[in-house]
């Protein structure tokens, strides 16, 4: 077939060598394979702001057909941080284009007011266990249960779908809300959630 | 000591696409976490994939790694389009040229009035000079034409008019015949030109020499279109350019279960062709087939 695995001595190869080798070979597997290095961390910038995944999907191979032209007209210093730019101004492009159609109303608004890594390092769990049970007890079953499998029993999200016979989605998203619902009830506890780090 | 932040994105993505298959534990994600931190990129990368902890976001990942044109290592994509157009046409040349009736079937028909007027004048037993005894046994026996009634003159008028003409669709047909027996015995990819089907026609598969195929196609082809159908996707590009329409390609289904030798008859670019390629990679072939297959993949809306 025609699909072979890339040349693994491409793999070792530096950004700057790959987009050079690219733009003057104009091979598609050294772009490929420099683009492929970011790309789930293209589609995290695209899913950032286009809010669908299937937007972001979209949106990444976008990007990468913009790729094609753009390394050969601008000189790149860096790769990595001119590919960071160009995705965000990509999506937010295509966010204000599907602005028009009256469907798509989500706005990325809260792209500065939204910090879900410093979100999720607020409620790494206290020493002091009694207001944490106190909260974990005031959480819904769901979210207690794959809380404390996650954090306390140190199982993986796929085993805790696999326990709880349970999607991986829902089970992350138990996750992710329970560790929210905790931080809120801590605080309330008086427990200074910002300083858990 | 700080490691070098291309080593550092590559930790991240290790478990970034880990937590996407819900593979991390709570100190993985936390690793994460850190990797996140003082990095924007990695960051708002990251919050992407926090904002939607229900979405497949595996699921994705795994697809832009199929849509991706390094599935074509080694050649850019013009090239592989240049390519294609010039083996198709080639072989279109080739065909062509294959079947061009040969300088002895072209005197044979100029000759033919002639030639079977004399063939009708000779000896029915008397058999040309290449042929041996054996091979006369076995032809079989031309019926003997009824001779003219009597009184009828032998030549000119309406009766040598009529015995030309039917000495010259006797001629016609055994051309015909000879060049069916020609292409019967070509390969099947030379037994005849493969034009592209006007738009909006059946694609059929071509099996090979064995024509009764063709009468009871596989059930295996119904499965492919039905999976054509389903998968056959426009690209983004081709979306915001308001592109549709049928890629045609054309390739060999070897015996081990693959498509080879992909040439591309018809185009619509804005990756189209790449997302035929993706296609015509993913699907399960069945093996033990070595045909030509001509495909029409529709992208619609």
């Amino acid at each position: 077939m025609l699909r072979s695995n890339p040349n693994k001595v491409h793999q070792t190869l530096s950004d700057e060598a790959l987009l050079d080798a690219y733009v003057r070979h104009g091979s598609a597997t050294h772009l490929g394979i420099l683009y492929e290095r970011y790309m789930p961390m293209v589609y995290g910038v695209c899913l950032k702001v286009l809010k669908k995944p299937d937007l972001a999907e979209d949106a990444v191979m976008n990007i990468y057909e913009e790729l094609t032209h753009k390394v050969r007209e601008h000189r790149i210093e860096s790769f990595r941080g001119w590919l960071y730019v160009l995705a965000r101004n990509h999506s937010l492009m295509q966010w204000r284009k599907n602005q028009r159609h009256p469907t798509d109303s989500v706005a990325p608004d809260d792209m500065h007011r939204f910090d879900a890594v410093e979100a999720a390092f607020e409620v790494e769990l206290p020493d002091d266990k009694r207001p944490l049970e106190k909260c974990l007890a005031e959480l819904n079953d769901w979210q207690r249960r794959c809380v404390q499998l996650f954090y306390y029993e140190n199982q993986s999200y796929k085993t805790i779908a696999d326990l709880l016979q349970e999607e991986l989605g829902q089970v992350r998203s138990h996750i992710q809300n329970g560790r929210r619902n905790l931080k809120l009830c801590l605080e309330k506890a008086g427990v200074n959630t910002a300083n858990l780090t | 000591m700080p490691q070098a932040p291309h080593t550092e994105d590559a930790r991240f993505q290790t478990l970034l696409e880990r937590w996407a298959a819900g593979d991390v534990t709570a100190a993985e994600e936390r690793e994460l976490l850190h990797l996140a931190k003082d990095d924007v990129f990695r960051k708002e990368a990251l919050e992407g994939f926090l904002q939607f902890p229900e979405a497949d976001h595996a699921g994705h990942l795994s697809s832009l790694r199929v849509r991706m044109p390094a599935s074509t290592p080694g050649m850019p994509r013009w090239r592989i389009y240049t390519w294609s157009a010039a083996a198709a046409a080639a072989l279109i040349l080739c065909s062509i040229w294959w079947l061009r009736p040969t300088s002895a079937e072209q005197n044979a028909s100029d000759n033919a009035p002639i030639a079977a007027v004399e063939e009708k004048k000779a000896d029915p037993l008397t058999a040309p000079k290449s042929q041996t005894p054996e091979t006369i046994s076995r032809t079989k026996p031309t019926p003997a034409k009824p001779l003219p009634p009597a009184g009828q003159p032998a030549s000119g008028g309406r009766g040598e008019d009529a015995a030309k003409k039917e000495a010259l669709e006797e001629v016609a047909m055994a051309s015909e015949s000879k060049k069916e027996k020609m292409a019967d015995a070509l390969p099947p990819s030379r037994s005849a030109p493969v034009k592209p089907a006007p738009a909006g026609t059946k694609p059929t598969p071509v099996l090979g020499n064995n024509q009764e195929k063709l009468k009871t196609p596989d059930l295996w082809w119904n499965d492919f279109q039905r999976y054509l159908r389903t998968n056959a996707r426009l690209t983004p590009l081709a979306r915001n350019n308001n592109i549709s329409g049928a890629v045609r390609l054309r390739g060999h289904l070897i015996p081990e279960g693959r498509l080879v030798d992909i040439e591309f008859a018809e185009t619509l670019g804005y990756g189209l062709e790449v997302e035929a390629l993706r296609l015509m990679q993913d699907y399960n072939w069945p093996v033990n087939k070595d045909s030509v297959l001509e495909v029409e993949i529709k992208f619609v809306r």
